[in-house]
This record gives structure tokens, C-alpha cells and sequence, in this order.
């Protein structure tokens, strides 16, 4: 046997001089990211407190006085303040308890649920109070209609109103609640619960007394986080909230920019306290969720949860499931479809059937700005996507597997723009780019910039999530085999975290196929995406032809949702 | 073959515990063919030793040389990239790459590095290695697809494929259950001796050394406190710490008295009166020190009545255990305990008074250490 005999012949090489040169390059590599990134996401803060706190007169405070005393800024804060903590109350409710249902009991139906959880990713938040606006408005709206003829004409809810607003965001919000409350009771160990069932409580008082206290942190977290999200919220108050004069921040922003003249000091002030506001938010809930990590005893430790039996009430709780996915996933696809195969609105009936065709559809194709906007958003999606995910996959690299100085403040910058809304980051792009001396404003290029900065966070969690997977063991062997660090790299690592980054990147597309909030204030005639132009058909009044584009996106993304998630299991990160 | 020669290693253990001295000054060296052992309790700094040779960790200071290349040496400056060693080694966790077959990841070693070895030619080298683990059969199986003792067997022949001047194994026994992890060891030791290959080895489990070795290294908290072949450190631990660790046996504390009348025999006084020893360490008159018998050795004489004699104490049986060939009885004398192992055939009951009898040529006074 030769295999074993001790040969030097192949180990003589000329002394590699690859890691000093490696090393020189990754610094460069470290700082030029620093830049970059630090770039992206600093310049709209500087920009939001230069524009608020200056005049042509220069430093001042007098912005702020105007924009607080303006007429109608009083009932805009409150009417925020309503807005956000009503949607939140509703949002927390509806989630945590069918969470709790859905973990803890058996009752059947349960994934009806995990399906309603995908409601925000697959129907853009645009497309889902549109629908809403069919199903509820004052006169036309189809349950309405239907609560009439039933004699229950007291039941009926106009939709452009504050409870209109609070209802549709509460219920397109909800399955996020109902999966950080899932994560968090599957978390809990149920035999504390099952030793107070022992002692004699009722099954409601250990829900009070003991569930609940054991799942609070993760409770006001939730609330927490739905609390900004209805602070950011746009779709909604536009669509909703202006036509009721219910004004709140993020529609007097819009607004601001689109009277005539343009106040941007009003809508620089109003962002900036915005920011301020998701900001402090998002921050105590990181410490938060750190402070509940450190004084954690219980870890997931492989505990089955063993279902507690609801008996005669196994089928009433599994109706309400029903319920909820017929109102968060059925009637809103059903009544976009519906109106999609009219020539004109018309509710629901036998008499409508005949009319019925899919002409809208043809039309679609026709209609030159609606072509241009799918293209527009393709590209967008596919270059932001790209761009993100093999920029994080360096960002990541340097961040979990060098020594590199500065790592540390790639990571953190690299999650702030979470705490941007995407109006205000829109805003503080109008003012970056009207005066930067670089040419993008009213192009694509400006809108792939805000892409990759919103995103930037989630483009982060997919990449570091593989690449943290990859142990370094996997490496060291490489390195003991004789690979050079570009042997190891491009035979080990990337192979290892494509999929993750695969998974990432359809995540990004999705997002920024319905991304609407930063893009409204950014588009100008030729730049337009596919959600700004359901917002331009909506506004319009050809409501039939949007129907119809909202089915097909809604029909694309179900499709990218479902891709995603085959490789996200694949790479343990969760869609989100 | 190997020298390791004054090797220190510290890691910066964060704001709490300031620096780690993880490896302390650490001398051995391993002849052509060896197979030698480092032995010792969990975190000892076994495995950082381990990776020091590999080249995967940058020491402190000390120098290593491999086959007459001196791979590290703080006062020269040198250190040689791990690639550059030509050492195969197995890692604890096998690390085995799972987007690779078995046959891709033997054949990896052979085709990186700017190695340009023809296809042919790695095609009969790899196969030549798995024929040899057995496990030509699977070639084509994704390697996550295999169960522990594969992987195992795999992570081996990639270690062994590039034909190594020095194989390192870290604990590659340790994730395995029990029976097959007493089949693998036997396997191992077969394909060491008919390679040839020196090979250092980590482990915990003494058992496994002691059946494996060549040479035995023991060590404890950065140090290595004794070299030997695996029967010089059963038989003539120098401390307590190295005979506690090596098999269970029994401790009497006392003070040497040194040379007795009988030549090569040392007197220790303890509690229960004197003891004579025919092993010593190095210890000085008035010392005190710690006498060590095995279990085995210990005599047990149910009828002994003449207690004055030396080294005949007695005792009284607190428990007995039956396991299987062998009596395990459980003695007390005076304050203290002994274990003592005995055929099977010898049945006392408990609560007897029996005799005992410390053979003084068993009997070894060691430094304390614990
Ligand atoms: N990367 C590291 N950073 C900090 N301390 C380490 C590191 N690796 C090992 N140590 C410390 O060095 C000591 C020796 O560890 P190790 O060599 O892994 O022990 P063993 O393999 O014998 O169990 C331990 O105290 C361990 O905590
Ligand atoms: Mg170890």
C-alpha cells in the first residue's frame, strides 16, 4: 500500500503568502462596507435634523413651533395615538389568543392558522384595505349590504372612519402577533401550568393567573412592536383615514408634499418626530428582549407540549378559526377576484354573473404605464435582492468570523433602518438627493437605494443566520485537508450558505415588490412600481382593471411566499 | 519525529475572567510510529495543545517541530500556515462537509492547494482509503446520511488520504455509544500499527488510553504532569492526581519516614499505624505525602487475627457488591475506607472483621496534589 508512506513531495510549496495579503484586503473590505453602510443609513437622519431644525434664517426651532401650532395638529396626534393603540389592542387580542388556542389546546383546524399567518406577506397592505373598502364601505360595501337585507342594519360600519382604520389594520396585522405569541407560548413549559390545573384552578384562572403572567414579556413586545407598526402604517390612513379628514402622521406627511407649494418643513418635522417616536420603540423593545434573554431559567429544552383537551369546546374555538381565515384570507381574495372579472363595481349576485368576463385582464396588458410599472418593479426587486444579499453575505462574514475592529458597528448598523418607517426614510431621501450632487433623483436608481436600505436588516438575518451555521470546524478541517483560503471559500463556505442567501433573496424580492410607503413620495412619471400604480388606478377610479392587477400580484407572491419558505426551512430562518 | 518544546497558549477570557492560561509550558516528544496519548479531566487544555500542532491556533510562545521542519517557534519567528503542515487530523465533531458525498469529501484534500493531481489517479487514491476504513461501498452516499461510526470512519480517511506525517485525533471516539465506540477503538489501533503513522490522540476516557497508547501523556490545567507508557502510569504514578485519574484506587494520608531497614522499602506513618512502600516518589524525610494502593491488590484474609505484623491492618465489611467475576467489597478501617477487589470465590458477609494486607511492593507514597 502506498497511500500511507510518508511523502513530502507534495507539501513543498513556495510558503504561501496569502493570509497577510488576505488580511490587508478584508481591512479595506471592513471599511469600505463601514462606509457604505454608515452612508445609507445615516444620511436620512442627518438630513431629517437638518431640514427640522434650520430655515433659511438658519439654526432654529421655529419649524417645530409652526408645525405644532399648524390648525388640526392636536386631533392629529390623537387620531394617531387612537389609531396606533386601537390597531394594537385588536391586533394583540385576535393573535395572542388564537396563538394560545392554536399551541395549547386541541382543537382541530389549526392549520387553517398557519395559513392566515402568510396574510401580510401575500396581500400587500394596499390590496387588503382596498378589498375592505368593498366588503365595508357605507353604501356599496358587500357585508354592509348583506347586514342590511338582514335586517341588522344597525350593525353596519362605515369603513372611512377611525374604528374602519382600526379594524383593517388590526386584522392585516394580526398573524404577526399570532406568530411572535406562537414562538412564545411554545416556549413556555406547560407542566406549570398543568401543576396549577392539579392544584384545582379552572382552566380560565390558570390562563390568568399563570399563562399569562409567564408569557408577558413576549406580550408587551408584541404590542410594543404593533404599537410602531400602526404609527407607520400608511396604506390604511391614506386610503382610509383621508377621505374621513381623520388624519394621522403618516397621511399629513404625505400631504405636506403633495400641496401646492410643498411644505417640506412640515413634513421634515413631522418625520423626524416620527422617526423619534418608532425609534425609542424599537430600541426598548431590542433591550427588553435582551433584559427577559439574560433572566431566562426555562430554555426551550425539547419539552412537547401536551395539548390541553377542551372537550365540548374543542368545535366552537375551531369555528372561530374558521372565521378568522374566512375574514383575514377568503373575503378579501374572494371580493378582489370578483370585482376583477367586472366591467364596473357591482356587489356580488345572479344577475352579475352574466356580465361576468376576463376582460380586465386583457386590459391589464394594454395599458402601457401598467407594463412599464412590472418591469420597473422586476428589476428593482431582482437588483435590490442581488445586491443586498451578496453584500450581507460579506457583511456577515466579517462580522461573525474576523477579528476584524469595527465589526461590532456593522452589526449594529446594519439593523437601524428597522426603526425607519418607510414614508420618513422616503422623505429624508427627497431631501438627500433634491440637493446631493448626485444625479438620481427621479430615476430607479433612487428607488433601489431606499430598497436596500429599508431591507438591509432582513438581507442581514438571512445571511448571518447561514452563515453562523457553518461551524468553524467545517473550515479548520478544510484548512488541515491543505485549502488555501480561496479553496476553503469557494468550496466550502458559499456552498454552505447559498441556500440561506437564496432564501434571503426571495424575501427581499417580496418585500420590495409591494414596497409603497418610500416609493409613493420617490416615483416620477416612467419610475413608477406595481404598487404605486395600484395606488395611481385606485385614485382613478378604474377599479375593476386594479382588481385584476391586485389578483395577479397577490397570485406572484403566493408564489415567491411559497419559495421562500421551502428555503428558509431548509436554512432554519423564519419568514417573518 | 514531533517536539513540542516550553509551548505556551493563553486566550483573553472576556472582562470577567481576564487571561486563560490554557496551555502552560508543555515539553514532549513523540517518537516515528508512536501513538501517543494526551489524557486529562475536560478542559486541561488537551485540545488546545492539539490545535497549537495543527497550526490552528497561534501559541504564546515554545517552538514545535515536525519531522526535523520546525512548523512554530516564537524566538524565530516562525510559524508554518496549517495548510502548509501536511497533518491530518479528525475533529470532535468530525466535521464532516454536508454538501459533499463520501467520495468528495476524501477526494477534497487531493484537489485543493493547488494540487494538480490527475483525476485518475485521486479516483484510485480515495478509493483506496474508504476500501480501507470500509467504506468503499458508500462512495456515492451523502455524507449526513451516515450514522456516528461512518462518519467516524470517514472524517478518518480524509484525515489519512493526503498521507500525513503526523495524524491528530481529537476525542473521535467521544460521540459514539459505548459498544461501538469499544469496536472502533480496536480498529483504530489495527490501522495505526499496520501504517505506521505517528498519531497524537485526545481523550478523556483513561480507559481508552490505556488500550490504545504507545505513550501516554497526563495532564491537568495547562500542564503535563507525567509521561510514560501506559503501564509505567498505571503502576508508578508519580502524584495522587495521576493515580486517581489512571483506574480507581485507595489513599492514606501520612508523613515519610524514609528508608526502611529492608532495602528499597520506604516507611510512611499514618493514622492506622506504619506503612512500608517499595515505590516512592520524590519526597524528603517529614514530608507529607499520600500512599496509593489498587483496589486488586489490596489482600483480604477473613481468618487473620495477627494485626501487629506490617502492613496487616483490620477492618470491618460495610457493603459488598457482586460484579460479575470479581467481589467489590467496601472495608472500613478506623475512619477511613478502602475498596477492595477480590475473586469471586471469596465471599465474606458484612460486618465481619477482616484482616488486611497492603503488599508493600503495591504500595506507592505520591505528592499531593488535589
Ligand atoms: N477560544 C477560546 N477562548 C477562550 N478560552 C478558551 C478557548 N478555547 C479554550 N479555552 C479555554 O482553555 C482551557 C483549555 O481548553 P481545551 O483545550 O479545550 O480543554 P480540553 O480539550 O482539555 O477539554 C479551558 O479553560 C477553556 O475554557
Ligand atoms: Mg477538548
Amino acid at each position: 500500500m502506498t497511500v500511507f508512506t510518508r511523502k513530502q513531495t507534495e507539501v513543498a510549496r513556495s510558503p504561501w503568502r496569502g493570509p497577510r495579503v488576505l488580511r490587508r484586503a478584508e481591512f479595506w473590505i471592513t471599511g469600505a462596507a463601514i462606509l457604505l453602510i454608515g452612508y445609507l443609513v445615516a444620511a436620512p437622519l442627518i438630513y431629517l435634523i437638518w431640514q427640522a431644525f434650520t430655515t433659511r434664517a438658519g439654526l432654529t426651532i421655529s419649524n417645530f413651533i409652526r408645525a405644532f401650532q399648524a390648525p388640526g395638529t392636536g386631533e392629529m396626534i390623537t387620531n394617531s395615538v387612537i389609531f396606533a393603540v386601537g390597531q394594537a389592542i385588536m391586533a394583540t387580542l385576535i393573535g395572542t389568543s388564537l396563538a394560545y388556542f392554536c399551541v395549547r389546546t386541541n382543537a382541530p383546524m389549526k392549520p387553517l392558522l398557519y395559513a392566515a399567518s402568510l396574510v401580510p406577506l401575500i396581500i400587500p397592505g394596499i390590496l387588503f384595505t382596498i378589498s375592505w373598502i368593498f366588503l365595508l364601505s357605507k353604501d356599496i360595501g358587500v357585508i354592509n349590504q348583506l347586514l342590511e337585507s338582514a335586517g341588522l342594519g344597525f350593525l353596519t360600519l362605515n369603513i372611512f372612519s377611525l374604528p374602519g382604520m382600526i379594524l383593517v389594520d388590526g386584522l392585516h396585522l394580526s398573524p404577526i402577533v399570532f406568530l411572535l405569541m406562537f414562538a412564545a407560548f411554545r416556549a413556555t413549559d406547560p407542566s406549570l401550568e398543568e401543576s396549577a390545573l392539579m392544584s384545582g384552578a379552572s382552566l380560565p384562572t390558570v390562563f390568568r393567573r399563570v399563562t399569562l403572567p409567564l408569557v408577558r414579556p413576549a406580550l408587551m413586545g408584541a404590542m410594543l412592536v404593533m404599537l410602531v407598526r400602526g404609527l407607520e402604517s400608511f396604506e390604511t390612513p391614506a386610503l382610509l383615514g383621508i377621505p374621513a379628514r381623520k388624519w394621522v402622521f403618516t397621511s399629513q406627511i404625505y400631504q405636506a408634499l403633495n400641496t401646492y407649494p410643498v411644505r417640506y418643513d412640515l413634513a421634515g418635522v413631522y418625520s423626524l418626530t416620527l422617526l423619534a417616536i418608532t425609534a425609542l420603540g424599537l430600541f426598548y423593545v431590542q433591550w427588553a428582549n435582551r433584559q427577559s434573554e439574560r433572566y431566562q431559567t426555562v430554555t426551550g429544552k425539547g419539552f412537547r407540549p401536551r395539548p390541553l383537551d377542551l372537550g365540548k369546546w374543542r368545535w366552537p374555538v375551531s369555528i372561530v378559526f374558521v372565521l378568522y381565515f374566512l375574514i383575514v384570507v377568503v373575503a378579501p381574495l374572494l371580493i378582489l377576484i370578483w370585482v376583477s372579472l367586472l366591467p364596473f363595481y357591482m356587489a356580488p349576485s345572479f344577475e352579475a354573473l352574466d356580465v361576468v368576463s376576463l376582460e380586465n385582464y386583457g386590459r391589464v396588458f394594454n395599458l402601457r404605464n401598467v407594463t412599464r410599472s412590472l418591469k420597473n418593479s422586476l428589476l428593482l426587486a431582482v437588483s435590490s435582492a442581488t445586491f443586498l444579499m451578496l453584500f450581507m453575505s460579506v457583511v456577515s462574514y466579517i462580522v461573525l468570523k474576523t477579528r476584524m475592529p469595527g465589526r461590532r458597528l456593522l452589526d449594529l448598523l446594519s439593523a437601524f433602518p428597522l426603526a425607519y418607517p418607510g414614508l420618513v426614510l422616503g422623505v429624508a431621501f427627497i431631501f438627500i438627493y433634491l440637493r446631493s450632487p448626485i444625479p438620481i433623483y427621479g430615476t430607479l436608481w433612487i428607488l433601489f437605494l431606499v430598497y436596500i436600505t429599508r431591507y438591509m436588516p432582513y438581507g442581514m438575518r438571512y445571511a448571518s443566520t447561514s452563515m453562523s451555521q457553518i461551524s468553524n470546524e467545517l473550515e479548520e478541517s478544510a484548512k488541515m485537508s491543505g485549502a488555501r483560503w480561496s479553496d476553503t471559500f469557494r468550496r466550502i463556505i458559499l456552498p454552505l450558505v447559498t441556500p440561506g442567501l437564496l432564501a434571503g433573496w426571495v424575501y427581499v424580492m417580496i418585500v420590495s415588490v409591494r414596497e409603497l410607503s418610500s416609493s409613493i413620495l420617490l416615483y416620477r412619471s416612467g419610475t413608477e412600481v406595481f404598487s404605486v400604480i395600484i395606488w395611481q388606478l385606485w385614485n382613478d377610479g378604474f377599479t375593476t382593471v386594479l382588481a385584476a392587477v391586485g389578483t395577479m400580484m397577490v397570485f406572484g407572491l403566493v408564489i415567491m411566499v411559497a419559495i421562500a419558505y421551502k428555503l428558509g426551512a431548509k436554512v432554519g430562518v423564519q419568514v417573518e | 519525529m514531533l517536539a513540542v518544546t516550553s509551548l505556551t497558549k493563553t486566550f483573553e477570557g472576556g472582562k470577567q475572567f481576564g487571561r486563560v492560561m490554557a496551555v502552560d509550558g508543555i515539553d514532549f516528544t513523540v517518537k516515528e510510529g508512536d501513538f501517543f496519548t494526551l489524557l486529562g479531566p475536560s478542559g486541561c487544555g488537551k485540545t488546545t495543545t492539539l490545535r497549537c500542532i495543527a497550526g490552528l491556533e497561534r501559541p504564546r510562545s515554545g517552538e514545535i517541530t515536525i519531522s526535523d521542519r520546525t512548523v512554530y517557534s516564537s524566538s524565530k519567528n516562525v510559524f508554518v500556515q496549517p495548510n502548509e503542515r501536511n497533518i491530518g487530523m479528525v475533529f470532535q465533531s468530525y466535521a464532516i462537509w454536508p454538501h459533499m458525498n463520501v467520495f468528495e469529501n476524501v477526494a477534497f484534500p487531493l484537489k485543493v492547494g493547488g494540487r494538480k493531481i490527475p483525476k485518475e489517479q485521486i479516483k484510485q487514491r480515495v478509493m483506496q482509503v474508504l476500501e480501507v476504513v470500509e467504506l468503499g461501498h458508500l462512495a456515492d452516499r451523502y455524507a449526513t446520511k451516515l450514522s456516528g461510526g461512518q462518519q467516524q470512519r470517514l472524517a478518518l480517511a480524509r484525515a489519512l488520504v493526503i498521507e500525513p506525517n503526523l495524524l491528530l485525533l481529537d476525542e473521535p471516539l467521544s460521540n459514539l455509544d459505548a459498544k461501538l465506540r469499544e469496536s472502533l477503538r480496536f480498529e483504530l489501533k489495527r490501522l495505526q500499527r499496520e501504517k505506521g503513522i505517528t498519531t497524537i490522540y485526545v481523550t478523556h476516557d483513561q480507559a481508552e488510553a490505556l488500550a490504545l497508547s504507545n505513550v501516554i501523556g497526563v495532564m491537568r490545567t495547562g500542564h503535563l504532569l507525567q509521561i510514560g507508557t501506559p503501564r509505567e502510569i498505571y503502576e508508578e504514578p508519580h502524584t495522587q492526581f495521576v493515580a486517581d485519574f489512571i483506574g480507581s484506587t485507595n489513599f492514606v494520608q501520612g508523613t515519610f519516614q524514609g528508608q526502611s531497614s529492608t532495602p528499597d522499602t520506604w516507611v510512611v506513618e499514618t493514622n492506622h499505624g506504619p506503612l512500608h512502600v517499595c515505590k516512592t516518589a520524590d519526597l524528603k524525610v517529614g514530608d507529607r505525602c499520600s500512599v496509593s494502593i489498587r483496589p486488586e491488590h489490596i489482600q483480604v484474609l477473613p481468618d487473620a487475627d495477627d494485626t501487629r505484623s506490617a502492613n496487616m491492618w483490620s477492618g470491618a465489611i460495610k457493603t459488598r457488591l457482586f460484579v460479575g467475576e470479581v467481589m467489590d467489597y467496601q472495608i472500613e478501617v478506623g475512619e477511613a475506607e478502602f475498596r477492595c477487589r477480590t475473586p469471586a470465590s471469596l465471599s465474606i458477609p458484612t460486618g465481619r472483621t477482616v484482616g488486611l494486607y497492603l503488599p508493600p511492593e503495591h504500595c506507592a507514597a505520591l505528592v499531593i496534589d488535589v
